[in-house]
């Protein structure tokens, strides 16, 4: 009952934290956005820091109490921002409109009707399968046990996940990517059991991320439609549900929704062609690079494979351009190509013995 | 990805790959039908952005020419299924359901073309296998078996002290799970060790004659392949690794095996023995 408990407010608490994230970088960036938009950018912006902050730390071996005493300052100051932002903009917005939360549940439903229960249900049936799927995959002894591990020894990946004990080196292709040490933060900051953080709290997070991009990318497909967005998630649950091999994004989704890579596949690539579409249809919109680098920055942090974004980058980006005919964007292109190549960098320079990350 | 390599396949193994990865072509068809349609009626539509994407990973990535020559060369065989990752083809299709079910007017109508689409999607797709059939259910909120809580309660029992971190040597059904739930315990058998036993090198090669590997594969033939020729090497390496604690499941031949060669039987669970590692006692 205790972890059940724990895992609920770990969820709420993660929630907000990507809310007032993404509610911050709205207001920097300027963006129009309800608070699907506001999430997925709060999620992509966290991560994004989460990775410049957590990597240098665990590379100078600062030990898992304080670096989750810096996180939790950053997120503290985040939260106040995001809160007092919050209530500036609610007060203004009940100023200017004299709406209230009947009239904005009205303007809702006149907006999604039907539709959006429907997809609702879809998304709470998929948070269902992936709290009550048994996983068996191997992958999950590093992805898993790493955050165990690093909660046990009070270190940032200094252990060797399978075995226990200390390592001598770091694994490059692993610890550059660190978003299991945000489970291991979150763990120790509210003491949910990492088993529990990792494949319940953090599934069920990137399962709704996950979604709302797909409602996103349906909303700039749709011209802003909603029913039809939301149509569209019902639609890919299912399609995503009978893709079985154990290759694809489905398969990823629903039985490795904890895993780096399976972020990749369903939130990091489906934010390109999200921005894909902004750009297309934005031409002049500069916001739409800022969110493309911080999703190429994030990708990062969520797995080593994020190597192969540049290619994901130029698949969307460069036919836009074309569509377009806007090739003055072709700097922030590159620009958004930036991360992978440092990282690709390190990884082979490590690779090839230029560099060794010790860990011990 | 399993069982393809570029050196085998050469200029095929883009094909290989695709066909691994989808299992049937019936969604990458219904995708092809959708990219014929944009092409034919939404010239001035977003959706063109799908038809960008394909070209532009046909010409690069997905070409057998350039996988052949620059992918082979960075190592990224094993993960080339990544790459398939990133051509939108599930939201795409979904957009073109969805396209399909607005084409409609009438609201029944709608409705039956909903019912329609997903029919189609459920018939022509591949069921995830765990999910949609077999559905793996979890025992516990920790998502481990309920007897490797078990398990663990009775190995802290049997500790020389509450902080003690022993190795333990658990059988393949608990060896990759155990720490993920208990990282107190420090395992003798590594998972990349257990994988390249069982004849997979994806996780790493080892080499044969290493000792650290000799004293894993000594321990993974008696516990996991029930190969009892070799009772010297299998007690040495128990020795050598300083294991404490053998967990496997039950089976008589193996309960016997390890209490004659060193081990003492200190608890049971509905599936699995456990045993403490002592050594031979000299006569």
């Amino acid at each position: 009952m205790r972890e059940v408990c724990l895992a609920c407010i770990g969820f709420i608490l993660e929630m907000i934290v990507f809310f007032a994230a993404g509610r911050l970088l709205s207001k920097v960036l300027k963006v129009k956005g309800n608070l699907s938009l506001q999430l997925v950018l709060g999620y992509l912006v966290y991560f994004a820091v989460f990775e410049v902050v957590m990597v240098p730390m665990t590379l100078l071996w600062v030990p898992l109490n304080v670096a989750s005493v810096v996180w939790a300052l950053l997120v503290v100051i985040c939260l106040a921002g995001g809160s007092l932002l919050r209530n500036g903009g609610w007060k203004r917005h009940k100023k200017t409109s004299g709406k209230g939360i009947k009239e904005g549940l009205k303007q809702l439903w006149k907006e999604h009707s039907i539709m959006l229960l429907a997809a609702v249900a879809v998304v709470l049936f998929q948070c269902l399968i992936v709290i009550s799927y048994q996983d068996t995959t191997v992958d999950a002894t590093y992805y898993v046990g790493t955050v165990s591990t690093s909660v046990y020894t009070n270190t940032l990946g200094r252990y060797d996940p399978f075995r226990g004990g200390i390592l001598k080196a770091f694994q490059a292709r692993y610890i550059l990517s660190a978003y299991p040490m945000n489970n291991a933060v979150w763990c120790k900051l509210l003491g949910i059991h990492p088993i529990v953080q990792a494949k319940v709290v953090m599934s069920c997070i990137n399962v709704i991320i996950s979604n709302l991009i797909i409602y996103q990318i349906g909303k700039h497909l749709f011209d802003n439609n909603r029913k039809k967005a939301d149509l569209m998630i019902i639609f890919v649950c299912v399609l995503q549900l009978f893709c079985g091999t154990i290759y694809t994004t489905g398969t990823f989704f629903f039985t490795r929704s904890y895993e780096g890579k399976a972020i990749l596949a369903n939130i990091a690539f489906p934010a390109v062609l999200m921005c894909a579409l902004w750009f297309y249809q934005q031409k002049n919109e500069k916001k739409v690079w800022v969110v493309l680098f911080l999703t190429a920055a994030s990708a990062l942090a969520f797995s080593g494979s994020a190597i192969i974004f540049p290619a994901a980058i130029l698949a969307g980006m460069v036919p836009a351009m074309l569509m377009n005919r806007k090739f003055s964007a072709i700097p922030y292109c590159i620009l958004c190509m930036i991360p992978s190549g440092i990282y690709a960098a390190v990884y082979f320079a490590c690779k090839l013995g230029l560099i060794r990350l010790a860990a011990s | 990805m399993a069982g393809v390599t570029i050196e085998e396949l050469g200029l095929k193994f883009v094909k290989a790959c695709m066909k691994l990865y989808w299992g049937s072509w019936w969604y990458p068809f219904l995708f092809a039908v959708g990219l014929l349609c944009t092409l034919i009626w939404g010239r001035k539509k977003s959706s063109r952005i799908f038809i960008g994407y394909t070209v532009f990973l046909f010409l690069t990535v997905y070409n057998p020419v350039v996988v052949k020559y620059i992918i082979a060369k960075l190592d990224f065989e094993n993960e080339y299924y990544r790459f398939i990752w990133i051509l939108p083809v599930i939201p795409a299709i979904a957009y073109y359901g969805v396209s399909f079910v607005c084409a409609f007017k009438k609201r029944w109508l709608k409705a039956a073309a909903v019912i329609a689409v997903l029919g189609v999607f459920i018939c022509l797709g591949n069921p995830l296998d765990g999910v949609v059939k077999n559905f793996a259910c979890i025992e516990n909120i920790y998502k481990v078996p309920d007897e490797l809580i078990e398990i663990c309660e009775i190995l802290h029992q049997n500790m020389e002290k509450p902080t003690a971190r022993p190795r333990v040597v658990f059988d393949n059904s608990l060896n990759n799970i155990a720490r993920q739930y208990d990282p107190q315990l420090r395992l003798t058998i590594s998972r990349n060790a257990s994988i390249y036993r069982a004849g997979s090198t994806v996780a790493g090669e080892y080499r044969e004659d290493s000792r650290t590997y000799k004293r894993q594969k000594a321990i993974l033939d008696v516990i996991d392949y029930q190969i009892y020729d070799h009772a010297k090497k299998f007690r040495k390496a128990l020795k050598k690794t300083k294991t404490k604690f053998v967990v496997v499941r039950k089976n008589e031949e193996l309960q016997a095996f390890l209490l004659k060669n060193g081990c003492e039987q200190i608890g049971e669970t509905d599936s699995y023995n456990i045993f403490r590692y002592v050594g031979l006692k000299k006569k």
